[in-house]
């Protein structure tokens, strides 16, 4: 799948080691469930190839467009093919790529392929309160608040909240379409 | 009293045994039961108690308990723990009546009580939650009565009898009301 910035491909057991220092970079996981766990090129590997062996789990990896260099991944899991819902996680690995709007677009991205491939109908999430970033990428994408756990989230010594977000396919369909790109800056 | 794990007042919490097997079927294979085990969509005869048993023993962490009335004996109904994340500290918690009776409700906060009280001040956890059919507003109401506040309306979460069903998320966290 290509946007205009990012586009998603497989992940193979050979790019485990991008994901090495990501996932024991505090910085990096603090907004991710993945625990207090110390992973290594093995687990990793073991990560990828399971998700990949998986039939109710989807995974890819997020390349940029101009250079290929991968700079995280995203995908579904719990896919529930009965009730048509999943759940997205999300991670920017490389730090220097935050904020330029990959994420939004690897988002908008997998939510298209959750509707429009999987024909799912419900695709939600779960984000830490103080993942203010995240939260705000996901509302641009249109997922709705539904909801936050009290306390359901230990992180840097305390409880903290999670929030659950969803969009529906009818709102996915509904959406307003994305601006025209600038044709002066082409 | 048989093993009384939790002892009420007019009910006790015990560990469920080979002979309750009889008993889980006919519940088991109850459609209101089903829809509330998401066992509904296959056919399911005896299979659904050992299925129900297996998925509430697989894990050491799962507690499975029934729930019998003191002056009787019956086995009223099941309640049990699940989904534990210790480095978080919550826990989930899953009941269900087999026997509709006029004291259900109030022995179905009974039990709720003692569960909490078994969660926050033995087990230490700091947090329990639970899914609820958002139409199951009796439900609903016993469990804000016990403490627990209706913290997310997940919505078209389940697809039910031709049509897409919300579910609630409530939670209690310790030292907020009822533990």
């Amino acid at each position: 799948m290509t946007g205009s910035q990012v586009y998603l491909r497989p992940l193979t057991g050979d790019d485990a080691a991008a994901f090495v220092p990501w996932v024991n970079d505090a910085e990096v996981t603090r907004t991710l469930a993945v625990g207090a766990a110390v992973m290594d090129r093995q687990a990793e590997q073991a990560w990828i190839e399971k998700m990949n062996a998986s039939g109710s789990d989807v995974l890819f990896g997020i390349a940029i467009q101009e250079t290929g260099r991968l700079i995280g991944s995203i995908g579904l899991n719990q896919i529930d093919f009965r009730y048509r819902g999943a759940s997205l996680g999300m991670m920017i690995g490389e730090k220097s790529m935050w904020g330029k709007g990959y994420g939004t677009e690897a988002t908008r991205l997998v939510v298209r392929y959750a509707f429009e491939k999987l024909h799912l109908n419900r695709v939600q999430l779960h984000v830490y309160e103080y993942n203010l970033r995240g939260i705000r990428v996901y509302e641009k994408v249109g997922f709705r608040l539904e909801g936050v756990l009290r306390q359901e989230h230990v992180y840097d010594g305390r409880f903290w909240d999670t929030v659950v977000m969803a969009i529906l396919r009818e709102e996915w369909e509904k959406r307003p379409a994305l601006p025209e790109a600038d044709p002066r800056k082409t | 009293m048989r093993n009384p794990f939790h002892i009420g007042t007019d009910i006790y919490l015990r560990p469920l045994e080979p002979e309750d097997v009889p008993s889980l079927t006919d519940w088991t294979t109850r459609p209101a039961i089903r829809t509330v085990l998401d066992l509904f969509y296959r056919p399911l005869g005896q299979s659904a108690a050992d299925l129900f048993l297996e998925r509430t023993k697989n894990d050491a962490h799962d507690i499975a308990l029934g729930i019998v009335a003191q002056e009787t004996e019956t086995m009223l109904g099941f309640i049990g723990l699940n989904r534990i994340d210790q480095e978080n500290s919550h826990i989930q918690l899953g009941f269900f009546l087999g026997e509709q009776k006029a004291d259900g409700e109030r022995y179905l906060s009974e039990a709720v009580g003692l569960m909490q009280r078994y969660v926050f001040a033995v087990l230490g956890m700091n947090r329990l939650w639970l899914y609820v059919d958002a139409a199951e507003a009796r439900t609903i109401n016993l469990l804000e009565r016990q403490g627990f506040v209706r913290e997310a309306t997940l919505r078209q979460d389940r697809y039910l009898d031709g049509q897409y069903a919300d579910t609630v998320v409530m939670g209690q966290v310790r030292g907020y009301g009822g533990d």
